[in-house]
C-alpha cells in the first residue's frame, strides 16, 4: 500500500473543517479564508433573493451561498465563484459545445468532435463517426462531474454499446463525439493571468500487497480515503463500471494482486468516482500554464476557474482544452493524495479583496461551527445568518484544568460571561473526576494568563487547584458550555454515540490489561507460595481489628 | 386550580422551551409581528461586555429595534428619565400626576439630615434607592424613627445605595399597569404564594400540586414555591405545619412578599380597571417625553378610586400579562405591533396562529457569540390548516422519516415527523392544498424501500406548527443509553481491578518477595 498521509494546509485541517462535506467544503474554505481576514461573513439560503442575480444549483441543504464584506463592499459567492463572473460566462461553461466555440475563437486548442441533439439516432451517429480517426471519447452535452463520459472508445462496436448506456440508460440524450487525446488529464485552477494550482487525477486504483482480494483492498484504501477530509465524501464504489472494467482486465472481485501491481478500476478519473488528486502545479510545463490562462481569458467574465486539460508533458503544446468549470470544486486540491496542498482559497480572497492581502492573521487558531451556522437556514428558521468576527492578530489558547466544586451550571455560566468580558472566545467542559477543562483563547496574551486567577474568583464555586497547559488547537469562535448531551439534536446525539464507543473500547483495553497484570501477579510463583504468610497476616489484622472493638 | 384563568388560544402550542421565562417578552412579541408578514431579525450586541440577544421588526424602509418589550421609537432621553426615579417623578408632577411625596437624597446627605425630613413629611414612610430596579432595596411601610435609622442603615450601607429617595407610604393594591400609546395593553397585581385547601391534602402536598401547576406556565416555570424557613415560619405563626390538612375552600397564605419570583401569583386585572385609573396610567406615559409605552407602577386605592404613581419601567417584562394565574391574558404583544405597525392591524397575527418558527437553533449560538445576526425567513402567506397523519406498519428503524422529511422540505410543507412509542410513525403537515394533496398522495401511495405502510389515518391537526420540517427525537437513542451504561459498569471494573492490583503490588508479602523475585527472574534469565 502507498504511505497514508495527509496532506493539507495548516489552517485548514480535518478539525476545523469537520462539518464541511463535498462541495460545502469549497464554500467553507473559501467564506472562512475571507472571515479570518477580518471580513463580515453571512450565510444564505436560496429563499433569501440575494443571489437571483447569479446562476446557482444544487443549493440545497443550505451551506454553499454567502456573502463577504468589507466596509466598502459585498460580494456573493456560489461555492468557490464569486460575482465577479458573469451569467454569460457561466452558461458557457455549463455547456461544453458552446465552450469550445468560445475557445476556438481565442485561439485555444480544443479536440475536434462533433455534437449530437435529442433528435438524432444512434444509428445516424454511427454512421457519421465511422470515418473518425479512433479512439475517440463519448460525454454529454450537459453533463457534470464526468457523469456519464466514456472514454477510449476503440470501434464503433464499442461507441454502439456507449450511446446506448449515455444515451438510454444514464439520460444525456444529447452527446459530443470527440477524438481521444493520449495524454494525462489535468485540472488547472486560474485567476486572471495566473495559475494558482494544478492537479492530475489518477482513475480509482488499487496496489496489491499479495495478501488481499481486489474487493478487500478497496475497502482498505476506503479507509486511507476517510482519512482525507474531502476524500471521505467520495469513496471508490463497487458499480457495475468497476466490476466491467476490471473484469475487462482479466479480473475478479476475488483476485489476489501481485504485492505491488497497481490496478486501476475506472477509466474516468474523478475525485467523486473514486479517482486520486495529484499535486503537480511546481509540474506544469510553461506551455500549458499558457493554454489554461487563455482558456479562462477565451470567456468573456470568467474571470477564474477550473481548465480542464488533456495533454503530455513531455509534448505540451499538444494539450487540449476539455472542458472549463466557473464553479470549480477545490476540494481534490486542498486535499491531495501526494504532493502540496494549494491556497487557492487565498489567491480567491487575494482577488476580490485585494486590500486584505497583508492582513495579519493567525489563520491555523480560529474558526467557527459550521454546522450550528447551518441549523436555522436548514430548519427553515432563518434565511441570512451573520457569522461574529473573527479576532485579528495572533491568538493565544490555554487550557485550565479546574479542581474543586465546579460542576455547576452558574459557575459556567459565570465563566462564559467572564471570558465575554475580556473578549476570549473558548469553552468550558465536564471533564472525568469532577473536575471541568475551560478552554480560553484571545489575541491578548495577558488576559488569556490572568484568567487563571479569574476562575478562582466566582462565587458559583470552591476551586481548590487550576492546573494550566498548552493548547495547540484550533480554537472556535464564540463560547460554548458543554453540559453533556443535547437530546434534541440528532447530531449532538450522534457524536456522543461516537465519543463514547471510543472510550469504551479504550476502557475496555485498559481493563483486559490491567486483568491480565493481576493474573500475572496471581500466577507468579512467590505470590503462590507467600499465600500461607498473607493468610497469617490477616489473621493478625483481623485480631488487631478485634481488640479495638474490645477496647471500646 | 379552583383560580379562574384565561391563556390566548394565538399561543398555545407555539411558544418552544426555549422561549420561556423572561425570553417570553422577546419571543411572543417577535412571532406576532413575524405572523403578521413582518421582517424579524435577531442579532447579539455586547452591553457592558455581555452578550445580549435583541431582535428587530420593519417592513419595507421602516425598522424598529427592540429592547425586551420596548421598542426604538422611546427616546433614549426618555429611557434615561425613566431610570432616574426623582426626574421620573418630576415630570409626573408637572403632568398632573399624582404621585407620593418625597425627596431624593444625594451620597453627602447624612442619614440624620434624612431622619430630621422624615418627621417632617410625616410617617409611615418608604425608603429606596435612586436608582435600583426590581423591587430591590425598597423598604416599605416605616412607621417611625427608628425604623427609619435602621432601614437607612441597610440600604445605605448593607446594599450600598448611597442615594436614596423618601416618599409617603401609600396603603392599597399594587397595580403595574402596561400603556403602549393612548392604550392601556394590560394590568397585573400579585398576590403572596397561596394554597387552597381541599380538606384532604396536607400543605406539603398542596404545594407539592401547586408548583407542578406553575411548571406548565412559561412565565413561571421555573419561579416555584420553595419550602424555605421563611416559609415554615409564616405558616407557623398562622398556626400551621406542613402536615396541616386545611379545609375545604380555604385559601391559605404562605409568605408576606407577593413577588412572582418568591412563589406569588400574577393575576390579570385590566377588565377591572376603572376608566379613571387607566387614565392616570396613560397620562403618567404622556407624562414623559419620548416614552410612549412602558409599565405604570401604581398603588391603587380602589374604595375612593384614586392612586398614585410610583414610577414607570420603560423596559418592563409583559410576560404576566401573557400568563396570569388568574384573569384573562392580555394581548400586549398585539397592542405593541399595532402601535408599531399601524398598518397590519388588518392582517391581525392570529389568523398565521398555525405557524411559529425555531426560537432555539437562533438563540444559542447567538448567546454562544457564534452568530452576530440571524433573519428569520417571512412567515407563510395563509395560515394553511394542519393536517395530522398517523401510519401503521412497518415504519419505525426503516428510514420512513428522514424519508419523509425530504418529501416534505420539497413540497414546503411545515411540520414534523415523530415515531411513537406503539410503533407508529406520527405526522403534522401543513402547506399550500395542492401539495398538501401530493404529500397525502405520497404517504397513502410511496414508502421507503424496507418500509412497510399497513394503515394511515387521516384527522385535522389542530395545533399551530413549526415553519420547517422536523424529525422529533422522542427520545435519546437506546443505543447511546446503552453505551453509557456499559461504560460506566466497565470503568467501575476498571477501577477494582486497579484498586486490587494496587493492593498487591503494596501488599507486604509482595513487597518481601521482592529479592526472591530478582533471583527467579535471573534464574529464568539464564535458561
Amino acid at each position: 500500500m502507498e504511505k497514508n498521509y495527509i496532506i493539507t494546509l495548516p489552517h485548514l485541517t480535518n478539525e476545523v473543517i469537520t462539518s464541511a462535506r463535498k462541495t460545502k467544503l469549497c464554500a467553507y474554505a473559501v467564506a472562512i479564508e475571507g472571515w479570518r481576514r477580518g471580513l463580515k461573513l453571512k450565510w444564505y439560503t436560496i429563499d433569501s433573493g440575494k443571489f437571483d442575480h447569479m446562476i446557482t444549483f444544487g443549493v440545497n441543504p443550505p451551506g454553499r451561498l454567502f456573502s463577504l464584506s468589507s466596509d466598502e463592499r459585498t460580494h456573493y459567492f456560489f461555492r468557490t465563484r464569486g460575482d465577479k463572473v458573469t451569467k454569460q460566462a457561466v452558461e458557457i461553461g455549463s455547456d461544453k459545445e458552446e465552450t469550445k466555440v468560445w475557445l476556438t475563437k481565442g485561439g485555444v486548442p480544443v479536440p475536434e468532435g462533433k455534437k449530437f441533439t435529442e433528435e438524432v439516432t444512434d444509428e445516424e451517429i454511427l454512421k457519421e463517426c465511422s470515418s473518425l480517426i479512433f479512439p475517440i471519447v463519448l460525454k454529454p452535452t450537459n453533463g457534470s462531474l464526468g457523469n456519464g463520459v466514456v472514454t477510449n472508445i476503440k470501434d464503433l462496436q464499442e461507441l454502439k454499446k456507449a450511446l446506448i448506456y449515455v444515451r438510454e440508460e444514464l439520460g444525456y440524450p444529447e452527446v459530443i463525439v470527440e477524438r481521444y487525446i493520449y495524454g494525462e488529464e489535468y485540472r488547472v485552477y486560474v485567476i486572471e493571468d495566473k495559475v494558482i494550482a494544478a492537479y492530475n487525477r489518477l482513475p480509482a486504483n488499487i496496489v496489491g500487497d499479495g495478501v488481499h482480494t481486489i474487493e478487500e483492498l478497496i475497502e482498505l484504501k476506503n479507509e486511507q480515503r476517510r482519512d482525507n477530509a474531502r476524500l471521505t465524501s467520495c469513496l471508490i464504489e463497487i458499480d457495475k463500471e468497476v466490476l466491467e472494467f476490471i473484469e475487462a482486465s482479466g479480473y475478479t472481485l476475488d483476485s489476489i494482486p501481485k504485492k505491488g501491481e497497481k490496478i486501476f478500476l475506472r477509466v474516468k478519473t474523478n475525485v467523486s468516482a473514486g479517482g486520486d488528486p495529484i499535486d503537480v502545479t511546481d509540474k506544469l510545463p510553461e506551455a500549458i500554464k499558457q493554454i489554461a490562462v487563455n482558456a479562462i481569458k477565451a470567456v468573456p467574465g470568467l474571470h477564474h476557474g477550473g481548465v480542464d486539460i488533456i495533454g503530455d508533458f513531455n509534448e505540451p503544446e499538444s494539450a487540449v482544452v476539455i472542458e472549463l468549470n466557473p464553479t470549480a470544486q477545490i476540494g481534490g486540491i486542498l486535499f491531495p493524495m501526494k504532493g502540496r496542498s494549494r491556497d487557492i482559497p487565498g489567491a480567491i480572497i487575494d482577488y476580490y479583496f485585494p486590500e486584505t492581502k497583508g492582513i495579519k492573521t493567525d489563520k491555523s487558531k480560529i474558526y467557527f461551527d459550521f454546522s450550528t451556522v447551518l441549523e436555522p437556514l436548514q430548519n427553515r428558521s432563518g434565511m441570512e445568518v451573520e457569522v461574529n468576527n473573527a479576532p485579528l492578530g495572533k491568538i493565544y489558547s490555554k487550557k485550565y484544568t479546574v479542581t474543586g466544586s465546579v460542576r455547576r451550571l452558574k459557575y459556567h455560566e459565570w465563566i462564559k460571561k467572564e471570558a465575554f468580558n475580556k473578549k476570549l472566545n473558548g469553552f468550558v467542559k465536564n471533564s472525568i473526576n469532577g473536575e471541568i477543562e475551560v478552554v480560553v483563547s484571545g489575541v491578548n496574551k495577558e488576559t488569556v494568563n490572568e484568567f487563571k486567577q479569574t476562575l478562582k474568583n466566582s462565587e458559583f464555586a470552591e476551586v481548590t487547584k487550576v492546573q494550566e497547559a498548552a493548547w495547540h488547537s484550533p480554537v472556535k469562535v464564540g463560547f460554548e458550555i458543554n453540559e453533556g448531551i443535547n437530546t434534541t439534536s440528532l447530531r449532538s446525539v450522534s457524536s456522543k454515540l461516537r465519543k463514547a464507543e471510543k472510550e469504551l473500547k479504550k476502557l475496555e483495553k485498559d481493563t483486559r490489561r490491567m486483568k491480565k497484570n493481576l493474573k500475572n501477579i496471581e500466577r507468579s510463583r512467590s505470590w503462590r507460595i507467600t499465600q500461607p504468610l498473607r493468610k497469617i497476616g490477616e489473621i493478625f489484622k483481623n485480631n488487631n481489628r478485634v481488640n479495638k472493638i474490645d477496647k471500646l | 386550580m379552583g383560580d379562574g384563568k384565561k391563556w390566548l388560544q394565538h399561543l398555545e402550542n407555539a411558544v418552544p422551551k426555549e422561549a420561556y421565562g423572561y425570553k417570553l417578552c422577546m419571543y411572543t412579541i417577535a412571532l406576532e409581528g413575524w405572523r403578521r408578514g413582518l421582517d424579524l431579525k435577531f442579532f447579539n450586541i455586547y452591553i457592558e461586555n455581555k452578550v445580549t440577544v435583541r431582535f428587530s421588526l420593519g417592513s419595507g424602509d421602516k425598522e424598529f429595534k427592540f429592547a425586551v418589550s420596548r421598542g426604538s421609537i422611546v427616546t433614549s432621553e426618555a429611557i434615561r428619565i425613566c431610570v432616574d426615579k426623582t426626574r421620573t417623578k418630576d415630570y409626573l408632577f408637572k403632568a398632573g400626576v399624582s404621585v407620593p411625596q418625597g425627596k431624593n437624597f444625594t451620597e453627602e446627605t447624612s442619614d440624620e439630615t434624612i431622619v430630621n425630613y422624615s418627621q417632617t413629611l410625616g410617617f409611615p414612610l418608604v425608603l429606596k434607592p435612586s436608582d435600583g430596579g426590581m423591587g430591590k432595596g425598597v423598604i416599605p411601610n416605616i412607621k417611625n424613627e427608628s425604623e427609619m435609622k435602621e432601614a437607612l442603615q441597610y440600604v445605605r450601607g448593607d446594599l450600598n445605595y448611597k442615594e436614596v429617595i423618601v416618599e409617603q407610604y401609600v396603603k392599597g393594591d399594587d397595580f403595574r399597569i402596561y400603556v403602549v400609546g393612548d392604550r392601556v395593553a394590560g394590568a397585573v397585581t400579585r398576590i403572596p404564594a397561596n394554597i387552597l385547601g381541599n380538606g384532604k391534602n396536607t400543605i406539603n402536598e398542596l404545594i407539592k400540586f401547586k408548583n407542578i401547576e406553575r411548571k406548565k406556565n412559561p412565565y413561571l416555570y421555573s419561579r416555584l414555591i420553595k419550602k424555605d424557613r421563611e416559609l415554615l415560619n409564616f405558616i407557623k405563626a398562622a398556626g400551621y405545619t406542613l402536615d396541616s390538612v386545611p379545609e375545604e375552600g380555604k385559601r391559605i397564605f404562605l409568605r408576606e412578599k407577593s413577588n412572582v419570583s418568591a412563589g406569588g401569583d400574577p393575576v390579570e386585572i385590566t377588565e377591572e380597571l376603572t376608566p379613571e385609573i387607566k387614565n392616570m396610567a396613560i397620562n403618567a406615559i404622556k407624562a414623559v417625553p419620548g416614552l410612549v409605552q412602558g409599565a405604570v407602577d401604581m398603588v391603587v386605592d380602589k374604595k375612593n378610586n384614586t392612586g398614585v404613581v410610583l414610577e414607570i419601567n420603560s423596559k418592563a417584562q409583559i410576560a404576566a400579562h401573557l400568563y396570569p394565574e388568574k384573569g384573562n391574558a392580555q394581548d400586549v404583544p398585539a397592542a405593541i405591533i399595532d402601535y408599531y405597525f399601524p398598518e397590519t392591524i388588518d392582517n391581525q397575527g392570529k389568523k398565521l396562529s398555525n405557524y411559529y418558527f425555531d426560537f432555539k437553533s437562533i438563540l444559542s449560538p447567538l448567546s454562544n457569540g457564534l452568530m452576530k445576526e440571524v433573519k428569520v425567513p417571512p412567515a407563510p402567506k395563509y395560515n394553511y390548516p394542519v393536517k395530522k397523519y398517523i401510519i401503521s406498519g412497518k415504519v419505525q428503524g426503516v428510514g420512513y422519516r428522514k424519508w419523509l422529511q425530504k418529501k416534505a422540505l420539497s413540497l414546503k410543507i411545515n411540520g414534523y415527523v415523530k415515531n411513537l412509542k406503539n410503533g407508529k410513525v406520527v405526522i403534522f403537515a401543513a402547506g399550500r392544498k395542492e401539495n398538501i394533496h401530493t404529500f397525502t398522495d405520497i404517504i397513502n401511495n410511496q414508502s421507503p424501500k424496507k418500509a412497510k405502510v399497513r394503515k394511515v389515518k387521516e384527522s385535522d391537526g389542530n395545533k399551530p406548527v413549526k415553519v420547517g420540517f422536523e424529525i422529533i427525537q422522542t427520545e435519546e437513542k437506546p443505543g447511546g443509553k446503552w453505551i453509557s451504561k456499559e461504560n460506566e459498569m466497565l470503568r467501575k471494573e476498571l477501577e477494582q481491578t486497579q484498586k486490587k492490583y494496587e493492593n498487591m503490588k503494596n501488599s507486604n508479602s509482595w513487597r518481601y518477595t521482592v529479592p526472591v523475585r530478582k533471583v527467579a527472574d535471573l534464574l529464568k534469565g539464564r535458561k
